[in-house]
């Protein structure tokens, strides 16, 4: 019985840091069906290749820890990005340029309109 | 372990009845082979992203309250390497049955350390109750044969990983009050998910607000209504084939599959009147398993 009692009283009043107590919260906010909604991505240069959009699993992250992450340590993160792809991707050209870049679209009354218009919030490139 | 008289009506000799109502021990054997064996999927193939972990900066790790209380260290390369590797051979030996109570509790271990590894640089999912619930719950067992007896040691946790299954369902719509609000049902909630990781199929869905609109009144109502999981007959038959039925379309419009959730599904399933496949389990554990 302490096991369903701790998952109620996580999902009332805790957080995910109460995981595997936390509230159920994938997919628990929304957005008006009439203003904005934004969506991360990540690109980078590579080596000397043109700029391109990164899977963001290639800088060892799922989005949504990237989005928190950003929250957290703001634009701090992306050496670690950086970091983090060269120690998954050894003996292949270094990150030179990574760009967070957000992709919003406008909504009216619970539908997408127009073309969605793109905002670099952080940009960070190699030294040296 | 075995049949216990039905005896006095009391609340609480009934709320134990239930709990411990006697289920056939054959269930726990397929349950463990199926579950043991989705850890195996899991880790090499379905969150095989937790690995990556090991190569992101140790500043990035924000340890949940639980890593925090037991100290335990940002992971790097060889300890995450270290934890797939044991994670694999112990989950294939519990799936063969060998020791079943010291062998499922060292996956239980290791599989919920993997997941404060999972889930420490910023994003919990909430997929993984059920499935923790029940390597949790299904060592007590012990041995378990592919035989027809009753045990209400298989019934107990075969109740406990219904009632986690049930309780996600019930505490996400809950989530979904406490965060969005009565807005979650009328907002551009599912539009706002397609938008972000939709498939092509979800992208066809972008130009049917109303289609979208009662789809979130649709989620809702079906999650209030799994404790009909609970229930016998034909409306748990029917709200199981919902429930598949709902994770493959969320799969297919979103690439969201809860699948460690919907593993969990089989503990409402009658799979004891499963027959072995000779030709794909090993005779060793259908050895075990006088049919």
């Amino acid at each position: 019985m302490i096991v369903p009692m701790a998952l109620v009283a996580g999902s009332a009043g805790g957080e995910d840091d109460h995981f595997p107590f936390g509230p159920f919260r994938m997919y628990a906010v929304t957005t008006k069906p009439t203003g904005k909604t934004s969506s991360l991505r990540l690109e980078g240069v590579i080596g000397d290749a043109r700029p391109k959009v990164l899977r963001i699993a290639e800088v060892g992250m799922r989005r949504a820890e990237l989005q928190s992450q950003l929250v957290y340590y703001g634009e701090g993160i992306l050496p670690h990005l950086a970091s983090a792809y060269r120690r998954l991707h050894p003996g292949q050209p270094a990150v030179q340029e990574l760009h967070v870049v957000y992709v919003t679209y406008r909504l009216e009354g619970g539908a997408a309109v127009g073309d969605p218009t793109f905002r670099t919030d952080f940009v960070w490139r190699r030294h040296g | 372990m075995g049949n216990q008289p039905a005896s006095s009506s009391s609340p609480i000799n009934r709320w134990l009845e239930w709990w411990f109502v006697p289920l056939p021990i054959a269930r726990v054997f397929w349950l463990r082979l199926f579950l043991y064996g989705f850890v195996l999927v899991d880790v090499l193939v379905t969150t095989s992203w937790v690995s990556m972990h090991g190569s992101v900066s140790p500043e990035l790790y924000r340890p949940l309250w639980l890593g925090r209380v037991f100290a335990v260290p940002a992971p790097g390369p060889t300890f995450v390497i270290g934890m797939k590797v044991a994670l694999v051979v112990f989950a294939g030996i519990a799936m063969t049955g060998r020791r079943p109570r010291l062998t499922g509790s060292i996956v239980f271990l290791l599989y919920f350390e993997w997941m404060l590894i999972a889930f420490s640089y910023g994003k919990v999912n909430h997929d993984r109750v059920a499935f923790l619930v029940a390597l949790a719950v299904l060592p007590t067992v012990g041995e378990a044969r592919r035989e027809a007896t009753l045990s209400d040691a298989a019934g107990w946790a075969i109740r406990c990983i219904q009632v986690a299954v049930v309780l996600t369902y019930l505490l996400a719509a809950f989530a979904k009050l406490r965060y969005g609000g009565i807005e979650w049902l009328n907002g551009a909630t599912l539009l706002r998910a397609v938008l972000r990781r939709g498939t092509w199929f979800g992208d066809e869905l972008r130009d049917f607000p109303l289609l979208l609109r009662a789809g979130q009144y649709a989620i809702v109502a079906f999650e209030l209504a799994s404790p009909l999981l609970l229930s016998r007959g034909r409306l748990q038959r029917i709200y199981l084939w919902l429930a598949v039925a709902f994770h493959v379309v969320t799969w297919l419009t979103l690439k969201i599959s809860f699948l460690p959730h919907v593993i969990c599904l089989l503990a409402f399933a009658p799979l004891e009147s499963l027959r072995a496949p000779a030709r794909f389990v090993s005779p060793k554990i259908l050895g075990r398993a006088p049919s």
